[in-house]
């Protein structure tokens, strides 16, 4: 069965198992990284299109509009001959409109995926429990407790991010790009089968955090929910080059009663400035 | 007076001024000599070429004075509504309330040009965490923040979705400082499956029709919102009357641009082909006179044209260009360089087609909104360039990327590689800061090339 690819927490993987095809969403290599070069572009973008390319078996892949430089990926997918793919417009408001709009959106994406699989989504082999919920690290004394957002962060970052907190520190929320689909409400099982696109769109696009939001306080008030159950000693906020949105969330973070923010832009491989700055805040921590 | 066409610096305008209202010039209220304008700060005024033409002094003084226009719409009672980032579609919803006037901050992108960054805007941005990593739109939280440029408007409408991320993180900002906005959803214009119900668009896009009954919704909810701070419902006539008005100046302005982007000899320079085009997102908050502004520089250039007088040489390079310039000087710069302006794609193609005529005016404004050449693919808009290019002959094509913009690093490559590919033409890719001064040997260097390109292709 092909592959769908995808790097969205928007995307909902269920309505791609549904439809007979094997979700996979994308994880970053530290070697993706390097070919990330192009000035202008998020590296978040260069590394997913750099990933699609070593793909050597067929594959389909989601793209969305989450952001601009992601919309544009698709467009610089297909512009290099890829084909299989899909770009789901994703709102950034989530009124009943957005929600309506979004639900649309769905059903072309089933469509597509239809077209690939041969056959239409098979709704009832959706769980409607909740998404998996992302344990936190047991919290250890003398460790600082620190909140990471940002992103996408990949596996190879978060290892990397880990070996350098050591044993001063640990990220007890994981709230970058992502890994936000944790918060993602449980599906109404009855909703489902009523109008399964139009709660799939109402899950996703209502309670999936995400700073693109607008009006943008209503992530700024989630994360401070989320702050307000889950102690942390500090922020740190991963973001990538050429990545607008985080980077205007800096500043917005600064402005609110919040624990301090360490932002730090870090194309993959761990670098000594990077790990400087964050030795730094661990030590301005008390750690 | 009877004078040939001619390129003055300010300097030379202030003779010219003398002559013209010795000899009986008429000016609208906002008229004046247009040094003032340079000693009120916008010193940009000083590196740049004028048309010396009534008409060209008239639009300046249009441009220059909206601050004050504005201003005085709020003294005689009118609402200031900031319509932000769809760039042609709003505007005409709110000109439809005789106590509303619509503008753009967006507009702010061009002070620090206009003022050669002593206005200290983008360092009030970055102040507020939007540095020059982020496209000179950035100045619009400067000018909210100082309060200096513009009246701050008595509502915001911005339109998210399918836009720049820089715009969105800038608005976003502007927000967060204590300014409410109506947020409504532009959708990414998607092509239609062969099972979906399609419309084709004004630009010439094709797009499925619940796309248009979502931005319809939207637009009714902007409607409400109006409504809401006027006072009162908003009749469809209304409405149907300013689009009238507006198609009236579309339609006028399409003219401007066919004369003299396929007249042998240019009629009227590039810089003043850009500030007419510019009027055309929000009237310059004043659609009366900017009918009569359109009108006085169409009677100019086809004065011009019927007495074969050109402003550059019969042999200027046609050349086609790609988003607004930051930096002004750059149109003045391709006419040093031996070209001239035929055709343009600034990011708006939607604000200057004539809006459908429908039944209902709300679905023609829907029909207008998601016309956006930024709320599609980048095939789209180089299709949307070339349809362009075939119609005003142009030899070549200039992207002019925005510093920071997110949408150029890669729609610039795209549209430049499907030119190549489809029409064979030259194509260069340069990026003009908000003051070029020191990029200019090299954007020189580029253009010249590109120019000298065109023109020995004439020859094979």
């Amino acid at each position: 069965m092909m592959p769908v690819w995808y790097n969205c927490p928007f995307v909902p993987a269920e309505l791609i198992a549904a439809c007979g095809l094997p979700p996979r969403r994308f994880d970053a290599e530290a070697a993706d990284f390097c070919a990330a070069q192009t000035e202008g572009i998020c590296f978040a973008v260069e590394t997913f299109l750099t990933g699609l390319k070593k793909q050597t078996s067929p594959y389909a892949v989601i793209f969305t509009t989450l952001c601009d430089q992601m919309r544009r990926a698709y467009d610089l997918y297909q512009a290099n001959g890829g084909n299989n793919g899909f770009l789901l417009n994703v709102p950034v408001t989530t009124g009943p409109d957005a929600v309506s709009l979004f639900a649309e959106e769905l059903r072309q994406m089933e469509q597509f995926l239809g077209r690939l699989s041969g056959h239409a989504a098979q709704f009832d082999t959706i769980k409607t429990d909740a998404p998996l919920s992302k344990l936190s690290e047991p919290q250890q004394n003398n460790r600082a407790k620190i909140a990471l957002i940002g992103g996408p962060v990949s596996a190879c970052q978060l290892a990397a991010l880990e070996h350098s907190l050591g044993d001063r520190g640990t990220i007890v929320l994981n709230a970058a790009e992502n890994a936000v689909g944790q918060f993602r409400r449980p599906l109404n099982p009855q909703a489902m089968k009523n109008d399964p696109h139009l709660e799939l769109a109402a899950a996703y696009l209502q309670t999936t955090p995400s700073m693109r939001t607008r009006p943008g306080h209503l992530f700024y008030a989630w994360l401070e929910t989320q702050l307000q159950t889950t102690a942390v000693d500090g922020i740190l906020l991963l973001r990538h080059p050429f990545c607008d949105h985080w980077r205007g969330v800096e500043y917005q973070l600064r402005q609110r009663p919040l624990p301090p923010v360490l932002a730090i832009e870090w194309n993959g491989s761990p670098q000594a400035a990077a790990i400087s700055r964050l030795e730094a805040f661990l030590e301005m921590l008390g750690r | 007076m009877n004078t040939l066409p001619a390129q003055l610096t300010l300097s030379q305008w202030q003779e010219r001024y003398a002559q013209l209202k010795a000899t009986g010039l008429q000016e609208p209220a906002y008229g004046g000599p247009l040094l003032r304008h340079a000693d009120q700060g916008d010193k940009r005024l000083g590196c740049l070429k004028f048309d010396n033409s009534p008409a060209a002094l008239h639009l300046w003084n249009f441009l220059l004075t909206e601050e004050d226009r504005l201003r005085q719409h709020r003294t005689d009672g009118k609402r200031i509504i900031g319509t932000m980032k769809d760039l042609g579609t709003v505007p005409i919803l709110v000109n439809s309330f005789d106590d509303m006037v619509a503008f753009y901050p967006d507009g702010a992108w061009w002070t620090p040009c206009l003022k050669q960054m002593n206005e200290g805007l983008f360092e009030i941005a970055a102040q507020r965490g939007l540095d020059e990593s982020f496209c000179p739109v950035r100045a619009m939280v400067g000018a909210f923040v100082n309060g200096k440029h513009f009246p701050i408007p008595d509502a915001l409408i911005c339109s998210v979705g399918a836009t720049c991320d820089d715009f969105s993180v800038a608005a976003q900002r502007v927000e967060s400082l204590g300014h409410s906005i109506f947020w409504w959803e532009m959708p990414h214009r998607r092509t239609s499956s062969a099972t979906e119900s399609s419309v084709v668009l004004p630009c010439g896009f094709t797009a499925p029709q619940y796309q248009i009954d979502h931005l319809r919704r939207q637009l009714q909810k902007i409607q409400q919102f109006l409504e809401h701070k006027a006072g009162r419902t908003l009749h469809p006539d209304d409405l149907r009357r300013t689009i009238r008005k507006v198609n009236h100046i579309r339609r006028m302005f399409r003219d401007i641009q066919q004369l003299c982007f396929t007249t042998p000899i240019a009629p009227m320079g590039s810089l003043e082909l850009l500030i007419a085009e510019m009027l055309m997102i929000h009237f310059c908050s004043d659609m009366a006179q900017t009918e009569w502004i359109l009108n006085v520089l169409l009677s100019e250039i086809r004065t011009r044209i019927n007495n074969t007088a050109g402003i550059l040489p019969a042999d200027a390079a046609r050349i086609f260009w790609v988003n607004p310039v930051a930096d002004l000087y750059a149109m003045n710069l391709l006419e040093e360089c031996g070209g001239r302006l035929c055709g343009t794609e600034f990011l708006f193609a939607h604000a200057l087609e004539p809006i459908p005529d429908q039944d209902d005016p709300l679905t023609a404004l829907a029909q207008m909104a998601l016309s956006d050449p930024m709320a599609g693919s980048a095939f789209d808009r180089a299709e949307l360039i070339a349809r362009k290019i075939r119609q005003f002959g142009s030899e070549a094509v200039v992207i002019s990327r925005i510093p920071g913009a997110s949408h150029c690093a890669s729609e610039g490559r795209i549209i430049s590689r499907w030119i190549q590919d489809n029409l064979g033409l030259p194509t260069i890719e340069i990026e003009v800061p908000t003051l070029s001064d020191s990029y200019r040997p090299s954007l020189q260097t580029r253009l010249e090339a590109l120019i000298e390109t065109a023109k020995t292709r004439r020859k094979s």
